[in-house]
């Protein structure tokens, strides 16, 4: 008897750390799949000078625009203040391509104005605020706007951002200078092959100067990371099912048992008609968990999860050398340049462990109350008998 | 002694000659392309392989259907030929005896005239409807039932007992052990036919695992490893009702059977059962999830493609300015990328599954290149009538392989 109870013990114990452990779970994923709506749906293709082929593309800037936003930007990395900061002139497109929320005063509009970021006025000890003007290597800017900084973001490189005419000229010795377009389609739909298609729609420069220049695509980023969740919630509907199988099973065997068992006193009929009613809503209760059990193995059934394909394996999943390979290649091609891959990765990253610190203790203790509660029942159960 | 000794190497050199094949198997399926140690078969059958489950489940369905039909009529015939008299008994039972006899090739023909008559040749009933009632559980359950003490009736009709009763309380209990015994012999005898699944059904979709396992070329690399796993649920069943097996065989064919058993081992016996009973459990459980995680594995694996239809028409020197010199009219126009050199130069081409399910396969087709202007190019091949030509792909390809088409048919296929 004693053991029983002990195993009943650990049997809700366990029910319960799972069923919350779920919960915070499913807490993390909802808030990371709002993230990733944050992340740009484009394609950035990158140049270290205005070479042949980036003027060849702007040539064909009317071709372009047909189908998909354009945005020319000029970014200088610089070193102002003992802070690495990296002005980036942008023109009226890139707001459109690019999430960026501004926190206080508004988005650049005339000349000589700049956007700064919240983590920059801090760091710089509220020195810059808004309205004052800034003086970049001779050249001034009013502060019109605040943007809001990427939360998880670690990078040490602050943007500033100004009209791509006022951009300044000579900042003398360790600026670099690139020189990128962001290009999004302007049908939301287009999901996959953006980057191929672009060359197809475009047609102004051949394959072979496609290979030349570097091009970094973020179009699969915002489904892969929204799949994250939904992969999510297919681990819980899995859990959800096993518990509900192991409860059916066994309320069916139980069931089972206390029908023999009654049938050695009475006949089936006579026990049939004393409880009808229990013996109805037993039925009920089954058949309501067996249509439920149904509907959850159809939602696992039916579940498919599309990560991209091509950091895939060609044809065995276990082909471990292919995923380091392309890690290297990541990390190699993507992980230096603006952004890539590698940097929404690192971000999705970020975001779990932070939510996962939120999540452990609440769990702590949720885990608390509910074990000082249960403990407080099996006393007086015990007391009881 | 020496005598004794070298009879005992003989009895084991034999026994290792009959155990040859599946030493081999095993061994085998441990071994990667190179024959070196892997597991990477086994990471392909369990993980990656559809089709293994399709077939296998189909096994499984077809194997619980037949079984769990054939012996509750096998048992209430044999209750009628042990228990009662009646005209043409003899006649009957003989029939039975002659029917059992018959050879499948014999009766194959008329078979499938009978079946399709019924209109359901190329459905799974085609293969569970003619074993349902296959003749030899009667055949093994009269042999034992008459066996039976002919009082045992008579003490179940004083106790007030009607006949369906006498047959559902005394009759199956007792015959609990024949039972198993027939289930064993029928399951192994179904888990490996491969015969009138061939002949009566054609769409691979219906197929037993006995019949793909060998027949498709898909599991050429993984056969070692798809074998093993294949053979597992026999050897448990075997030897989860061993006990029975031995003892329902040998009290059919007259043989004294009962053994004095203490009750120590009785309980031992049953343990076993026990642990027997739940790794049977286990190893479905396991097939189950394997066969989720196989088909979430094998709809991430496929590649996304984007499809094209041909062009005809005429090719210019320059894809921008249609007025530039023209390299000529040709039929078959393609996008220059979808075109892979592999060698030689090929397209690959999606065709529909024959079978119910439909996937979109490919074929690789060698052509030759007429003309191009580095966006589109003329070829030259044996293409099938209105194809869709892969134009984009996520992976490399390969012949054969399932795709998944998300653009370029009109229709979106992804959420």
């Amino acid at each position: 008897m004693k053991n029983r109870k002990e195993k009943n013990k650990i049997k809700i114990t366990l029910i319960i750390i799972l069923s919350v452990l779920t919960l915070l779970l499913f807490l993390i994923q909802r808030n990371i799949k709002k993230e990733s709506q944050n992340f740009p749906s484009k394609i950035e293709i990158i140049f270290e000078e205005k070479n042949e082929i980036y003027q060849k593309l702007m040539g064909g800037r009317k071709i372009i625009e047909e189908k998909y936003i354009l945005s020319e930007t000029e970014e200088k990395d610089i070193s102002f203040e003992g802070k690495n900061i990296s002005i980036i002139g942008i023109d009226e497109n890139y707001s459109q391509i690019n999430n960026i929320e501004i926190a206080s005063g508004k988005w650049i509009t005339g000349e000589n104005q700049i956007l700064i970021s919240e983590k920059f006025v801090k760091e710089t000890n509220d020195s810059f605020s808004l309205g004052e003007t800034m003086d970049i290597f001779g050249k001034k800017y009013k502060i019109v706007g605040i943007y809001e900084n990427d939360k998880y973001s670690k990078s040490k490189i602050e943007n500033l951002y100004v009209k791509k005419e006022d951009i300044p000229e000579n900042l003398g010795e360790g600026e670099k200078t690139f020189y990128s377009l962001e290009v999004k389609p302007k049908d939301e739909n287009r999901k996959n092959f953006v980057k191929e298609k672009f060359f197809e729609d475009v047609k102004i420069i051949s394959t072979e100067e496609q290979e030349e220049i570097k091009i970094a695509d973020f179009t699969e980023s915002k489904r892969n990371l929204s799949k994250y969740y939904y992969g999510f919630i297919f681990i819980f509907e899995i859990i959800v099912l096993i518990l509900l199988t192991v409860y059916l099973i066994k309320s069916i065997k139980l069931n089972i048992k206390k029908y023999q068992f009654g049938t050695k006193r009475k006949y089936g009929k006579e026990l049939l008609s004393g409880n009808m009613t229990i013996v109805l809503l037993q039925i009920l209760k089954t058949l309501l968990l067996i249509f439920l059990w149904i509907f959850l193995l159809r939602l696992i059934l039916e579940f498919k999860l599309s990560t991209p394909s091509r950091f895939l394996p060609p044809t065995d999943i276990f082909d471990f050398k292919f995923y380091s390979r392309i890690e290297n290649i990541l990390r190699e091609e993507y992980g230096k340049t603006v952004a890539g891959y590698g940097k929404i990765y690192t971000n999705l990253m970020r975001v779990t462990k932070k939510y996962f610190i939120e999540s452990v203790i609440l769990l702590i203790a949720l885990l608390s109350v509910s074990i000082s509660y249960m403990c407080g029942k099996f006393k007086t159960a015990e007391r009881k008998l | 002694m020496i005598k004794k000794v070298l009879k005992n190497i003989l009895i084991y050199f034999i026994s290792i000659i009959c155990l040859l094949p599946m030493i081999i198997m095993i061994i085998n399926s441990f071994t990667d392309y190179n024959g070196g140690f892997s597991l990477i078969q086994y990471g392909k059958v369990l993980f990656q392989t559809e089709d293994f489950f399709r077939g296998f489940w189909n096994s499984a369905i077809y194997i619980f259907i037949i079984i769990g039909i054939n012996i509750p009529l096998s048992l209430l015939g044999a209750y009628g030929f042990s228990r009662f008299e009646f005209k043409g008994k003899g006649f009957l039972y003989w029939l039975y005896i002659v029917l059992m006899l018959m050879p499948f090739q014999a009766t194959m023909v008329p078979q499938y005239l009978t079946l399709k008559a019924l209109n359901i040749i190329d459905s799974p009933s085609a293969v569970i409807l003619p074993n349902i009632f296959s003749t030899f559980g009667t055949f093994l359950m009269v042999q034992y039932m008459r066996r039976m003490d002919k009082e045992i009736y008579d003490a179940g009709r004083i106790d007030g007992l009607s006949e369906f009763k006498l047959f559902l309380k005394i009759v199956m209990p007792l015959c609990r052990s024949i039972i198993s015994a027939l289930t064993v012999l029928l399951f192994v005898n179904y888990w490996s036919m491969v015969e009138q699944p061939l002949v009566f059904i054609s769409d691979k979709y219906y197929m037993p695992l006995s019949v793909t396992l060998n027949a498709t070329g898909e599991f050429r690399e993984i056969s070692f490893a798809a074998g093993t796993v294949f053979s597992i649920l026999p050897l448990l069943l075997y030897q989860f009702s061993y006990e029975d097996l031995t003892q329902g065989i040998s009290l059919s064919s007259g043989l004294e059977g009962y053994e004095k058993i203490y009750i120590n081992e009785v309980k031992e016996r049953r343990t076993q059962k026990q642990k027997l009973g739940r790794g049977i459990i286990i190893f479905m459980a396991a097939m189950l999830s394997f066969t989720l995680i196989t088909q979430k594995i094998s709809y991430i694996m496929a590649p996304e493609v984007e499809v094209t239809k041909t062009k005809r028409g005429e090719i210019t020197k320059d894809p921008f300015d249609k007025k530039s010199e023209s390299l000529g009219i040709y039929d078959t126009i393609v996008p220059n990328s979808a075109i892979h050199t592999e060698g030689e130069n090929v397209i690959y081409v999606i065709i529909e599954e024959k079978s119910i399910r439909k996937r979109d396969q490919l074929v690789r087709i060698n052509v030759k290149i007429e003309a191009t202007n580095g966006y589109e190019t003329a070829i030259t091949g044996v293409l099938p009538y209105n194809s869709e030509v892969v134009k984009w792909t996520t992976k490399p390809l390969r012949e054969g392989m399932n795709v998944r088409v998300v653009e370029g048919r009109g229709e979106e296929n992804e959420e």
